[in-house]
């Protein structure tokens, strides 16, 4: 699923797991069962926003995120 | 005196730098760690019968060894004598401080837990039971608010008390060498729901609100664009009053001060002409500047820590990776108008060699301090009708030129794409004004060792060439005044057809504001030659001048906050004798060529090292070579388009 600006969302697994900037999104806090909102979006960017922790990720990385909006 | 080492661990942003400041104040000190680029922080504080020696490791969320940062802290609590953890967490962010927390569990240490930023949770109607931590982990707790000094003081006496009682953390069972990630997140997260509470009524979050303005893709850009002009202004305006006192305080008093006393003694005039020529002429030039340094270096500091500038990141992705550069690369790019060397070594924060190699490259031609010093001089000097153009114009053309050396080498040597983006943004915080101020003094302090040292020794040098072989008549017979004649025929092209400027340029390799030094030295043994009117100098009463002129400059220094325009570059400046020399080696085209020149050519040798460092020498002096093509080639086109 596309993430979208001003949506929230809830990660449900990563997918293709290997990637290593997956693993620094992890410790950053992202982690399956997560709920998180989509800031907003700039070129090829997110700004997220999940607990308290405000992380920008590239949308290819984002593509390794399987979520469902809530 | 018994010593303990102890290592302050935590994830970026938590305020470890400000407790460490706050604990230390100025014993604070600034390195590298050895073989690599990544900063290190310690300080020694003595308390009670114990020296401590504090460390402060990279900030990182895991232990696991994912870049450079992680593998040091590791190394370091490993292969080190440590004796205590100060692990400090973030109280807006306990759970995912608590994962590293977690991680320590194994190293059997003694630890305290510090959690800052109470203040900011409270806010966020975050509640913490540190007593219930305490006990679930068998450590002490202390929450703290360091910018403003709260909670500090307990600190030193815990780290004592869980250094003597031996308070190692644990969680009731034994846990493994390496923790799997589940285990991790689940100490951390079964902790986390035992100690915090959360209200369900919150203010709104300030950061939310002024992210909708600063990363708003037009208002975020003007609003970069005053902040970028906002720095200069107040870095200029602000320092102004206090570089003319410096300069007034060395020549019209320290100079004639030493003079009267030489006198006095009836020692060698040689004396009062060192000190005049080499010592005031060389370094006292130099050291004027310190007030400039030092403001550009608070403001550089307090953007650092506000929070504002990984938004800029965010907010220039989107072109910068159009010219294949990463939204990243912006942060060293910033931190090199402060100093060049700090952000080549803050581009280890980009992940791939070539990115980084790109932003090493581009980096020498973002324009600092130093050559700001150069620029203001002769800018001043010859378009005083409007230097702060020449200024910006200089800045921008830097910009350029390193655009341009980014997009050639990308189309050749550098090909590929661009990596993963993932940062954070801290929350927007008004850093502690303390920190701030420790933190720009441990730089300006590097700057006048090297004024005291490096730039003391190439005056006295370059006097020295000046002064042989002995007996020398004029300047110009002289063993300096030959080395720069061999010269002229290289800079010739650029208009520089002056022996005095083309010899100041050599020893400006190992700094750039040399240049300014050593003309400083060089004209100023000329114009010993011409007659000096001797004056009466009273001690006491040139000292009460200066005080007051000292008054005086504090006065303006601040009346200049209030007006938007550039003040300094409304006045006109006087004409001292120094510079009325200068005036006469260059015309308008010849010093616009000289100002590039000093512009793109990587003259600085701490900038060489350290880029030798990070990326070897062979292609650290490849870049150099093409500095200096590329600074000789513009250079001698901007002369020959204006002449």
């Amino acid at each position: 699923m596309e993430l979208r600006a001003g949506e929230n969302f809830e990660l449900l697994e990563f997918q293709d797991g290997n990637v290593p900037f997956l693993s620094k999104i992890k410790s950053m806090g992202l982690r399956e069962g997560k709920r998180f909102k989509v800031v907003m979006e700039n070129g090829r960017v997110y700004l997220i926003k999940l607990d308290n922790t405000r992380i920008v990720l590239d949308k290819s990385l984002a593509r390794h995120l399987k979520v469902k909006r809530i | 005196m018994k010593r303990i080492t102890v290592a302050v661990v935590g994830n970026p942003n938590v305020g470890k730098t400000t407790l460490l400041n706050a604990i230390a104040g100025t014993s604070l000190k600034v390195g590298n760690w050895p073989g690599v680029t990544v900063e290190k922080k310690e300080a020694f504080v003595k308390f009670g019968d114990y020296e401590i020696h504090f460390v402060d490791l990279p900030g990182i969320y895991t232990l696991e060894p994912i870049s450079e940062d992680e593998k040091i802290a590791i190394n370091f609590l490993k292969n080190e004598k440590v004796d205590v953890i100060l692990n400090i967490l973030d109280a807006t962010n306990l759970e995912r401080s608590l994962l590293l927390t977690a991680e320590l569990i194994p190293f059997k240490k003694p630890t305290i837990l510090v959690i800052n930023l109470v203040d900011e949770a409270q806010k966020l109607g975050i509640e913490i039971d540190e007593n219930k931590l305490s006990e679930l982990l068998g450590v002490k707790v202390i929450k703290t608010v360091a910018s403003k000094g709260i909670g500090v003081k307990e600190v030193l006496p815990t780290i004592i008390e869980a250094y003597e009682k031996k308070l190692i953390p644990s969680v009731g069972k034994e846990v493994s060498e390496k923790l799997s990630e589940d285990e991790k997140f689940a100490i951390a997260h079964g902790i986390y729901e035992e100690v915090v509470k959360k209200k369900k009524f919150v203010e709104r979050d300030l950061t939310d609100l002024i992210d909708n303005f600063v990363l708003h893709p037009v208002l975020g850009i003007l609003i970069f664009v005053a902040v970028i002009f906002l720095l200069f202004k107040i870095a200029f305006d602000f320092s102004s009053p206090f570089v003319d006192w410096i300069d007034g305080f060395f020549n019209d008093f320290l100079i004639p001060a030493v003079a009267s006393i030489v006198n006095s003694l009836h020692a060698p005039e040689i004396i009062s002409r060192f000190f005049a020529e080499a010592v005031v002429g060389g370094v006292g030039f130099v050291l004027t500047f310190v007030p400039l340094i030092f403001v550009l270096y608070l403001l550089i500091t307090f953007l650092e820590m506000s929070g504002y500038i990984p938004r800029v990141a965010f907010l220039f992705d989107k072109y910068l990776h159009r010219l294949g550069l990463h939204g990243k690369s912006v942060i060293p790019l910033i931190l090199a108008l402060g100093c060049n060397v700090p952000a080549i070594v803050a581009t280890r924060t980009l992940e791939s060699w070539r990115e980084k190699l790109l932003v090493i490259a581009m980096i020498p031609l973002i324009s600092c301090p130093a050559r700001l010093v150069v620029f203001s001089f002769f800018a001043l000097m010859f378009f005083p009708e409007y230097p702060a153009l020449v200024i910006t114009a200089l800045y921008l053309l830097g910009i350029l030129v390193a655009f341009f050396t980014a997009i050639i080498l990308k189309r050749t040597a550098l090909k590929g794409g661009i990596s993963h983006f993932v940062i954070e943004l801290p929350p927007y915080r008004f850093p502690s004004l303390k920190t701030v101020l420790n933190i720009s003094w441990i730089h300006v302090k590097d700057f006048i060792y090297r004024a005291g040292t490096l730039i003391f020794a190439a005056s006295i040098f370059i006097w020295v060439l000046l002064n042989l072989p002995p007996g020398v008549s004029s300047p110009k017979d002289s063993f300096a005044g030959k080395i720069g004649q061999t010269l002229i025929p290289v800079f010739k092209p650029m208009g520089i057809d002056d022996w005095q400027a083309t010899t100041s340029l050599i020893p400006a390799f190992l700094a750039r504001e040399i240049v300014l030094s050593s003309m400083g030295v060089i004209y100023s043994a000329e114009e010993h030659l011409q007659e000096k009117n001797e004056e009466s100098f009273e001690f006491a009463k040139a000292l009460e001048e200066q005080l007051e002129l000292l008054a005086t400059a504090v006065k303006d220094a601040f009346t200049s906050l209030f007006s938007l325009s550039l003040q300094t570059f409304e006045v006109e400046e006087e004409e001292g004798s120094l510079r009325y020399l200068i005036k006469q080696s260059f015309d308008k085209a010849s010093a616009l060529a000289f100002m590039i020149f000093i512009l793109i050519y990587t003259s600085c040798l701490g900038t060489y090292a350290t880029m030798g460092r990070e990326i070897g020498y062979k292609l650290a002096t490849l870049f150099l070579g093409y500095s200096f093509l590329l600074a000789w080639l513009v250079g001698t086109i901007t002369y020959h388009i204006f002449k």
